[in-house]
């Protein structure tokens, strides 16, 4: 739900991070939060089990700076995966702008992508937003590990769309930054009316 | 707490719950660990559904525990929902799990109120019991957590390196150089686009 | 130009203080939110407080998310009261139609009845702001895709 304060002059956008448990949705949060400047970051908030589990949400709202005149500001989500907390993913995902999908490359998990894809577009249904139009970017995560499905056929079979995808090993940092630009970029778009 | 820890102790539990539910008359009593996983339930056979009351149940905990901590308060002992028939009460039972009763306006308030706080006590003491007699270590539950600032901690260390030893200065430069800068991200990515 | 969903121009935002300001001193509140569906502070009065007011904003709209989904899991619409009761401090919620949540943080000897009461006098004036600031509805349902536009859609 883009928001423009006229008031505070600021426009604010709502990124939700979605995809199966454990594929790495927290773990790309607190690597913005650990290597954004201070300007650009405000605090996070990571509510989650002693396992740490996401058990409700993460937040991470971040300023782009001036744009227009407007500060762009960007309110990052994640939703917990576990199969068990399907209300709280659809609560989260009201009002939605853009979506990141951050999939989980092991082959042992590759038929969670599917079932939290499709999830995906109910629930996304249910906020009255469509998955065939909303901004979403492709994450295929943990590309470090041994046992993996070929980027080929993540493609395949994931990127329904063919929007962009970036290789990630959310860990380390690799195609953090890189998922959260695109995805920027393309709600950017979206909101930026005809001159 | 999870099941597996409880053992056979969740006979204890029951009996406190259905003393609960005799004293209240109110029809449901669940309880659920911090993440909202059901450790047992009491109660008349009613189409709610279980499992998802415990999961939003957590959810709702955990995020006024979040608001206490903002406050600069310990937590909300009590999260109370009045319908026009139907009523919720969430407590938590320190860090060990959470209950929630389902009641309706057959009950008193005042006495549902008194009770489960008299059962809060008590089922307190049987996981203190549970604890101490197994050697768990629970874990606190990682409810709200405002990540420190590490850049600022740096940022300060910096200065002091500054004052003792120069040669330091280069390398802290160095690891700053590293981060992802949002300056080079709008002049050379976005520019374009915005 | 840009575009929004929802357009907040500063008459508007004056009237909400206004509101906001005229509560909190009625019934002698420490701090009063408004916050919109999805979780946006719209205003509060916590402009330079110690208590960060986005997240605060952010925990009660999914506290209030929350409460709501119990509900609707006991078999009630919307509950009339949500009440989190604190050693110091309470916490009084209630939903700006569908439009967002009036959120009244209050101290042990106020008395909850008057809260409530001008609470709900509050909402009804904020209603008709903040359905104002609505630029966009929700998509048409039949525009949505089913569940079977779904299984088309990803053809496993
Ligand atoms: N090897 C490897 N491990 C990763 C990678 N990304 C995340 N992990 C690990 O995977 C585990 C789960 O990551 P989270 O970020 O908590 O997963 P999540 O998607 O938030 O999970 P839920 O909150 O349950 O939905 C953690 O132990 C991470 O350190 C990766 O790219 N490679
Ligand atoms: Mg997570």
């Amino acid at each position: 739900m883009t928001m423009l304060n006229f008031a505070k002059k600021e426009v604010i956008c709502k990124i939700v991070y979605y995809g199966p448990g454990l594929s790495g949705k927290t773990t790309n949060l607190k690597f913005l939060y650990d290597k954004m400047r201070s300007k650009y970051k405000g605090k996070m908030i990571a509510i989650a089990t002693e396992t740490e589990r996401t058990l409700f949400f993460d937040f991470l709202p971040i300023n782009l700076g001036q744009i227009k005149g407007f500060s762009l500001k960007y309110q990052l989500y994640t939703v917990p995966g576990q199969a068990m907390y399907t209300n709280s993913r659809k609560l989260i995902l009201k009002g939605s702008d853009g979506i990141v999908f951050v999939a989980d490359s092991q082959i042992t998990r590759f038929d969670e992508n599917k079932q939290s894809l499709r999830d995906m577009g109910h629930n996304l249904a249910e906020q009255g937003l469509d998955i065939r139009t909303i901004p979403l970017v492709m994450q295929w995560n943990k590309r470090d590990l041994p046992s993996i499905v070929t980027v080929q056929t993540m493609e395949q079979v994931l990127n329904f769309r063919k929007v962009s995808s970036y290789e990630a090993v959310a860990s380390s940092g690799k195609g953090v930054f890189e998922t959260l630009k695109e995805v920027i970029r393309l709600v950017y778009l979206n909101i930026k009316g005809e001159e | 707490m999870k099941l597996s820890q409880i053992g056979d102790k969740i006979n204890i539990i029951n009996n406190d719950l259905q003393d609960f539910i005799r004293e209240t008359d109110a029809s449901n009593i669940i309880l659920c660990d911090m993440g909202g996983e059901i450790l047992t339930y009491i109660g008349n056979n009613s189409p709610f559904d279980f499992p998802n009351i415990a999961a939003m149940a957590a959810g709702s905990y955990a995020t006024t525990k979040g608001i206490a901590n903002l406050l600069g308060q310990k937590e909300f002992s009590l999260l109370f929902h009045q319908g026009s028939t139907n009523n919720i009460l969430i407590s938590n039972v320190e860090n060990y799990a959470i209950f929630i009763i389902v009641f309706d306006n057959s009950s008193v308030l005042g006495i549902v109120k008194q009770k489960s706080r008299d059962l809060k006590t008590k089922l307190d003491v049987t996981f203190k019991d549970i604890v101490k007699g197994k050697g768990i270590i629970v874990k606190k539950a990682k409810i709200f957590e405002e990540h420190k600032n590490i850049e600022e901690k740096e940022e300060k260390s910096v200065k002091k390196k500054e004052e003792t030893r120069s040669t330091k200065k280069e390398e802290e430069n160095e690891k700053e150089s590293k981060k992802f800068d949002f300056d080079s991200l709008m002049i050379d990515d976005l520019d374009d686009i915005f | 130009m840009l575009k929004g969903n929802k357009i907040l121009q500063p008459e508007d935002l004056k009237k909400m203080n206004e509101i906001m300001y005229g509560l909190k001193k009625q019934t002698k509140s420490f701090i009063i939110l408004i916050v919109d569906d999805s979780g946006q502070l719209i205003t509060s009065t916590e402009g330079d407080s110690s208590v960060d007011p986005i997240l605060l904003g952010t925990l009660t709209a999914g506290n209030f998310g929350a409460t709501n989904e119990l509900a609707r899991l006991i078999g009630e619409s919307e509950f009339t009261l949500v009440l989190h009761e604190g050693n110091k401090e309470n916490i009084h919620m209630l939903a700006i139609g569908s439009f967002g949540i009036l959120v009244v943080i209050f101290g042990n000897d106020a008395p909850i009845g008057l809260i409530r009461m001008y609470s709900k006098k509050a909402v009804k004036k904020l209603e008709p702001i903040l359905k104002g600031m609505q630029v966009q509805k929700e998509k048409n349902k039949a525009d949505l895709p089913s569940d079977e536009d779904l299984d088309k859609l990803f053809n496993w």
